[in-house]
Protein backbone atom coordinates (compact mmCIF):
# COMPACT_ATOMS: atom_id res chain seq x y z
CA UNK A 1 0.00 0.00 0.00
CA UNK A 2 3.07 2.48 1.25
CA UNK A 3 4.90 1.62 -2.09
CA UNK A 4 1.99 2.37 -4.40
CA UNK A 5 1.61 5.41 -3.07
CA UNK A 6 5.22 5.99 -3.06
CA UNK A 7 5.23 5.07 -6.95
CA UNK A 8 2.74 7.51 -7.35
CA UNK A 9 4.16 10.04 -5.47
CA UNK A 10 7.23 9.85 -7.99
CA UNK A 11 5.58 9.08 -11.05
CA UNK A 12 3.14 12.55 -10.48
CA UNK A 13 5.18 14.97 -8.88
CA UNK A 14 6.10 18.09 -10.55
CA UNK A 15 8.97 18.40 -12.44
CA UNK A 16 11.23 21.50 -11.34
CA UNK A 17 11.95 24.15 -14.21
CA UNK A 18 14.98 23.40 -16.02
CA UNK A 19 17.00 27.03 -14.54
CA UNK A 20 15.93 26.27 -11.26
CA UNK A 21 19.89 25.02 -10.52
CA UNK A 22 21.38 27.68 -12.06
CA UNK A 23 18.96 30.15 -10.23
CA UNK A 24 20.00 28.84 -7.07
CA UNK A 25 23.71 28.83 -7.99
CA UNK A 26 23.68 31.84 -8.97
CA UNK A 27 21.76 33.14 -5.97
CA UNK A 28 24.52 31.49 -3.65
CA UNK A 29 27.10 33.42 -5.57
CA UNK A 30 25.40 36.74 -5.22
CA UNK A 31 24.88 35.91 -1.58
CA UNK A 32 28.81 35.65 -1.17
CA UNK A 33 29.36 38.72 -3.34
CA UNK A 34 27.31 40.41 -1.25
CA UNK A 35 29.01 39.07 2.05
CA UNK A 36 32.32 39.64 0.15
CA UNK A 37 31.73 43.38 -0.38
CA UNK A 38 29.87 44.14 3.01
CA UNK A 39 33.51 42.55 4.49
CA UNK A 40 35.06 45.51 2.32
CA UNK A 41 32.73 48.25 3.18
CA UNK A 42 33.67 47.65 6.86
CA UNK A 43 37.16 47.69 6.26
CA UNK A 44 37.18 50.81 4.19
CA UNK A 45 34.77 52.61 6.69
CA UNK A 46 37.49 52.19 9.37
CA UNK A 47 40.68 53.30 7.27
CA UNK A 48 38.35 55.90 5.69
CA UNK A 49 37.55 56.93 9.54
CA UNK A 50 40.66 56.65 10.81
CA UNK A 51 42.62 58.26 7.94
CA UNK A 52 40.63 61.03 8.08
CA UNK A 53 40.73 61.47 11.87
CA UNK A 54 44.68 61.13 11.21
CA UNK A 55 44.91 64.25 8.80
CA UNK A 56 44.45 66.44 11.29
CA UNK A 57 47.36 65.60 13.97
CA UNK A 58 49.53 65.23 10.76
CA UNK A 59 48.72 68.66 10.13
CA UNK A 60 48.88 70.29 13.07
CA UNK A 61 52.75 68.71 12.98
CA UNK A 62 53.11 70.57 9.29
CA UNK A 63 51.81 73.67 10.66
CA UNK A 64 54.19 73.29 13.72
CA UNK A 65 57.53 72.39 11.36
CA UNK A 66 56.58 75.18 8.99
CA UNK A 67 56.16 77.61 11.59
CA UNK A 68 59.73 76.19 13.12
CA UNK A 69 61.43 75.77 9.99
CA UNK A 70 60.45 79.62 9.28
CA UNK A 71 58.80 79.00 5.99
CA UNK A 72 55.93 81.16 6.46
CA UNK A 73 58.34 84.22 7.67
CA UNK A 74 60.60 83.11 4.02
CA UNK A 75 57.32 83.72 2.42
CA UNK A 76 55.79 86.43 3.97
CA UNK A 77 58.86 88.40 2.21
CA UNK A 78 57.19 87.74 -1.14
CA UNK A 79 54.38 90.58 0.25
CA UNK A 80 57.07 92.78 2.09
CA UNK A 81 59.68 92.80 0.00
CA UNK A 82 58.59 91.72 -3.70
CA UNK A 83 61.60 93.87 -5.89
CA UNK A 84 63.91 91.91 -3.94
CA UNK A 85 62.86 88.92 -3.32
CA UNK A 86 62.02 88.55 -7.51
CA UNK A 87 65.16 90.36 -8.12
CA UNK A 88 66.75 87.35 -6.03
CA UNK A 89 64.42 84.56 -6.79
CA UNK A 90 66.62 81.72 -7.01
CA UNK A 91 67.94 82.41 -3.70
CA UNK A 92 64.01 82.96 -2.19
CA UNK A 93 63.43 79.79 -3.64
CA UNK A 94 66.00 77.39 -2.63
CA UNK A 95 65.69 79.16 1.02
CA UNK A 96 61.45 78.37 1.12
CA UNK A 97 62.21 74.56 -0.66
CA UNK A 98 64.88 73.95 2.09
CA UNK A 99 62.05 75.36 5.18
CA UNK A 100 60.08 73.10 3.61
CA UNK A 101 59.14 70.34 6.75
CA UNK A 102 59.36 67.44 4.61
CA UNK A 103 58.36 64.72 7.48
CA UNK A 104 55.46 66.94 8.08
CA UNK A 105 54.36 66.86 4.59
CA UNK A 106 54.95 63.18 4.48
CA UNK A 107 52.51 62.68 7.19
CA UNK A 108 50.18 64.89 5.40
CA UNK A 109 49.82 63.19 2.53
CA UNK A 110 49.72 60.02 3.29
CA UNK A 111 46.51 60.57 5.33
CA UNK A 112 45.10 62.10 2.78
CA UNK A 113 45.86 59.91 0.13
CA UNK A 114 44.87 57.05 2.45
CA UNK A 115 41.67 58.73 3.05
CA UNK A 116 40.59 59.53 -0.83
CA UNK A 117 42.11 55.92 -1.22
CA UNK A 118 39.20 54.49 1.00
CA UNK A 119 36.72 56.45 -0.06
CA UNK A 120 37.00 55.42 -3.62
CA UNK A 121 36.76 51.81 -2.83
CA UNK A 122 34.02 52.80 -0.27
CA UNK A 123 32.10 54.50 -3.03
CA UNK A 124 32.55 51.68 -5.20
CA UNK A 125 31.77 48.85 -3.04
CA UNK A 126 28.38 50.86 -1.91
CA UNK A 127 27.52 50.90 -5.57
CA UNK A 128 28.00 47.38 -6.01
CA UNK A 129 26.33 46.29 -3.10
CA UNK A 130 23.29 48.55 -4.55
CA UNK A 131 22.95 47.07 -7.67
CA UNK A 132 23.51 43.36 -6.14
CA UNK A 133 20.93 43.52 -3.18
CA UNK B 1 52.89 60.66 -17.19
CA UNK B 2 52.08 63.89 -15.40
CA UNK B 3 52.49 62.25 -11.95
CA UNK B 4 55.53 60.67 -13.07
CA UNK B 5 56.83 64.26 -14.24
CA UNK B 6 55.99 65.76 -11.58
CA UNK B 7 57.50 62.90 -9.27
CA UNK B 8 60.74 63.63 -11.20
CA UNK B 9 60.46 67.18 -10.82
CA UNK B 10 60.11 66.89 -7.06
CA UNK B 11 63.05 64.35 -7.01
CA UNK B 12 65.42 67.23 -8.82
CA UNK B 13 64.68 69.56 -6.81
CA UNK B 14 65.02 67.51 -3.59
CA UNK B 15 68.13 66.64 -4.74
CA UNK B 16 69.36 70.07 -5.07
CA UNK B 17 68.37 71.68 -2.34
CA UNK B 18 70.02 68.09 -0.39
CA UNK B 19 73.10 68.24 -2.06
CA UNK B 20 73.40 72.88 -1.42
CA UNK B 21 72.80 72.12 2.09
CA UNK B 22 74.90 69.37 2.34
CA UNK B 23 78.30 71.49 0.61
CA UNK B 24 77.36 74.30 2.79
CA UNK B 25 77.64 72.13 6.19
CA UNK B 26 80.69 71.09 4.96
CA UNK B 27 82.06 74.51 4.69
CA UNK B 28 80.77 75.49 7.65
CA UNK B 29 82.00 72.61 10.00
CA UNK B 30 85.32 73.50 8.19
CA UNK B 31 85.30 76.79 8.18
CA UNK B 32 83.90 76.63 11.84
CA UNK B 33 87.34 78.03 13.75
CA UNK B 34 87.96 80.29 11.27
CA UNK B 35 84.44 81.93 11.18
CA UNK B 36 83.69 81.62 15.17
CA UNK B 37 86.76 81.27 16.72
CA UNK B 38 86.41 78.09 17.85
CA UNK B 39 88.99 74.88 18.65
CA UNK B 40 91.23 74.14 15.64
CA UNK B 41 89.53 70.50 14.68
CA UNK B 42 86.44 72.43 14.44
CA UNK B 43 83.44 71.76 15.95
CA UNK B 44 82.01 68.61 13.31
CA UNK B 45 82.04 66.39 16.63
CA UNK B 46 79.25 68.67 18.09
CA UNK B 47 77.54 68.56 14.15
CA UNK B 48 77.07 64.33 13.79
CA UNK B 49 73.55 63.38 14.10
CA UNK B 50 72.16 66.64 13.25
CA UNK B 51 70.14 67.68 10.10
CA UNK B 52 72.12 69.54 7.31
CA UNK B 53 71.88 73.00 7.84
CA UNK B 54 69.87 75.72 5.55
CA UNK B 55 72.55 77.60 2.30
CA UNK B 56 70.09 80.00 1.55
CA UNK B 57 68.01 81.39 4.41
CA UNK B 58 68.35 81.96 7.66
CA UNK B 59 65.91 83.42 10.26
CA UNK B 60 66.75 84.17 13.93
CA UNK B 61 68.26 86.68 16.23
CA UNK B 62 71.79 89.11 16.06
CA UNK B 63 74.19 87.71 18.35
CA UNK B 64 77.20 89.63 17.45
CA UNK B 65 78.18 92.55 14.91
CA UNK B 66 81.47 93.14 13.41
CA UNK B 67 81.97 95.39 9.96
CA UNK B 68 80.65 94.04 7.29
CA UNK B 69 79.70 90.64 9.00
CA UNK B 70 76.84 89.56 11.18
CA UNK B 71 76.45 86.50 13.68
CA UNK B 72 73.35 85.10 14.12
CA UNK B 73 72.19 82.17 16.16
CA UNK B 74 69.54 80.53 14.02
CA UNK B 75 67.12 77.05 14.17
CA UNK B 76 68.35 74.80 16.92
CA UNK B 77 70.53 77.45 18.04
CA UNK B 78 73.31 77.01 15.18
CA UNK B 79 75.70 80.02 14.64
CA UNK B 80 75.91 81.37 10.76
CA UNK B 81 77.79 83.89 9.87
CA UNK B 82 77.13 86.68 6.88
CA UNK B 83 78.55 88.93 5.23
CA UNK B 84 76.87 92.17 4.35
CA UNK B 85 77.96 93.54 1.25
CA UNK B 86 77.88 97.84 0.52
CA UNK B 87 75.23 97.85 -3.03
CA UNK B 88 74.33 94.15 -3.06
CA UNK B 89 72.38 93.67 -0.06
CA UNK B 90 69.63 95.00 0.81
CA UNK B 91 68.28 95.94 4.78
CA UNK B 92 64.69 96.35 5.42
CA UNK B 93 62.61 97.44 8.69
CA UNK B 94 59.38 98.14 8.07
CA UNK B 95 59.42 100.58 5.05
CA UNK B 96 63.04 101.98 5.76
CA UNK B 97 66.02 100.87 4.77
CA UNK B 98 68.85 100.30 6.99
CA UNK B 99 72.47 100.82 7.05
CA UNK B 100 74.39 97.61 8.64
CA UNK B 101 75.51 100.25 11.50
CA UNK B 102 71.46 100.06 12.50
CA UNK B 103 71.83 95.97 13.15
CA UNK B 104 72.08 95.53 17.15
CA UNK B 105 72.68 92.49 18.76
CA UNK B 106 69.46 91.06 19.70
CA UNK B 107 67.81 91.99 16.24
CA UNK B 108 65.48 89.12 15.09
CA UNK B 109 66.10 88.94 11.52
CA UNK B 110 65.07 87.01 8.37
CA UNK B 111 67.91 86.59 5.58
CA UNK B 112 68.07 85.53 2.32
CA UNK B 113 71.49 85.05 -0.08
CA UNK B 114 73.87 83.01 -1.54
CA UNK B 115 76.30 80.87 0.31
CA UNK B 116 80.02 80.79 -0.32
CA UNK B 117 82.77 78.28 -0.12
CA UNK B 118 83.63 79.51 3.58
CA UNK B 119 81.06 78.51 5.39
CA UNK B 120 79.32 81.88 4.85
CA UNK B 121 76.05 83.94 3.50
CA UNK B 122 76.53 86.79 1.40
CA UNK B 123 73.11 88.46 2.36
CA UNK B 124 70.83 89.69 -0.57
CA UNK B 125 67.87 90.56 1.32
CA UNK B 126 68.04 91.05 5.28
CA UNK B 127 64.44 92.08 7.32
CA UNK B 128 64.46 93.38 10.93
CA UNK B 129 61.76 91.79 12.60
CA UNK B 130 59.39 93.72 14.46
CA UNK B 131 59.24 91.53 17.78
CA UNK B 132 60.63 88.70 19.63
CA UNK B 133 58.33 85.78 18.91
CA UNK B 134 56.80 84.27 21.82
CA UNK B 135 57.94 80.81 21.42
CA UNK B 136 61.05 81.65 19.59
CA UNK B 137 62.37 80.24 16.15
CA UNK B 138 62.16 76.81 16.85
CA UNK B 139 58.54 76.73 17.78
CA UNK B 140 55.51 79.29 17.45
CA UNK B 141 54.05 81.19 14.98
CA UNK B 142 57.08 82.17 13.19
CA UNK B 143 58.05 86.05 12.70
CA UNK B 144 55.93 88.15 10.09
CA UNK B 145 57.32 91.30 8.56
CA UNK B 146 55.48 94.65 9.39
Amino acid sequence: MVQQHNKNFIDNSPEPPKDLFGKIMSRIHREQRLGMIKQRIVIFSVGALASLAAIFPAFQILKTELAANGFFTFSSLLFSDFAVVSAYWQNFALSLLEALPVMGLIAVLAAVLAFLGSLRFLTKDIKDALVSA
Amino acid sequence: MAIFLAFLVIFKAGMMVGSKKAEFSGNWSENYHLNFAGPKEGFMSGFEGKDFMEANGIFGQIIKVEGSNIVVKGKDDVEKSVIIEDGTTTIKRLKETLKISDLKTNDFIVIIGEPNNAGQMQARLIRVMPSVPQNGPKGGPGLMPY
